[in-house]
């Protein structure tokens, strides 16, 4: 990796772990922020879902990197739809702000 | 006398400023950002540190198994954390009105070590601070 795109983040936001973690990182924050509202431990979400709650931790502690589908089950089972949209890096939200 | 700045990242565009902090005219960050430059391995990880600071810089939170609050002596205002990934450690402080400030970082094998520099470190730029 060059000295220049180290904190480069349009250089960054093209790195599959840069995109991987905050994926992780959101899911992390919307199964926190449902577990809350509803007053759910980690083992009654388990049940909920029919997964183990090694799987609810796993995803609590940002590692999740299972498949799409489990991705799409696991949104529908906490009142989300997941939308994934393949976008262009080159569009204006992830262009450099330049500064005068 | 130990002099401190902030170099920002202007690349940071996020809701809270993120800069470097220098130290007498030396950048401790140089060391990590060398490893990184040689180490394939790093190089991999690296992108997702930076991807945790970005959230962090945007007021979003993050799991503990990413960034933990470190519980150092320190001075009203400033905190310090650790990022994490999996064989890297970023340490870095947080500090009202200033920003988040990258200090430095290493490998998680010298991780005891670091957390003493961080807290001397820290104790520096209190003294620092409060001369200003």
């Amino acid at each position: 990796m060059k000295q220049k795109d180290l904190y480069n983040l349009q250089a960054l936001r093209r790195q599959p772990e840069f995109i991987l973690t905050q994926l992780q990182n959101e899911l992390h924050r919307e199964l926190t922020i449902y577990m809350e509202k509803i007053a759910l431990s980690k083992k009654q979400l388990a049940e909920k879902l029919g997964v183990s709650p090694s799987y609810i931790s796993q995803v609590l502690n940002g590692n999740f990197n299972f498949t799409v589908l489990k991705l799409v089950e696991l949104s529908l089972a906490i009142d989300k739809v997941p939308v994934i949209r393949l976008e262009n890096p080159r569009m204006e939200k992830y262009k450099l702000k330049v500064e005068n | 006398m130990t002099i401190f700045e902030i170099e920002y990242l202007h690349d940071f565009d996020g809701i809270i400023p993120v800069g470097k902090l220098i130290r007498n005219n030396k950048c401790l960050m140089d060391k990590l950002e060398r490893s990184i430059q040689i180490d394939s391995l790093l190089a991999r990880e690296w992108p997702a540190l930076m991807a945790s600071l970005s959230d962090m810089s945007n007021r979003l939170s993050l799991p503990e198994s990413r960034c933990r609050k470190l519980h150092l002596r320190t001075c009203p205002g400033l905190s310090a954390f650790e990022l994490k990934s999996k064989h890297l450690r970023l340490y870095l402080l947080r500090e009202d009105f200033t920003g988040i400030i990258l200090t430095f970082g290493g490998r998680k094998t010298t991780q005891k070590s670091d957390l003493q520099l961080l807290q001397k470190t820290l104790l520096e730029y209190c003294q620092f601070r409060m001369k200003k």
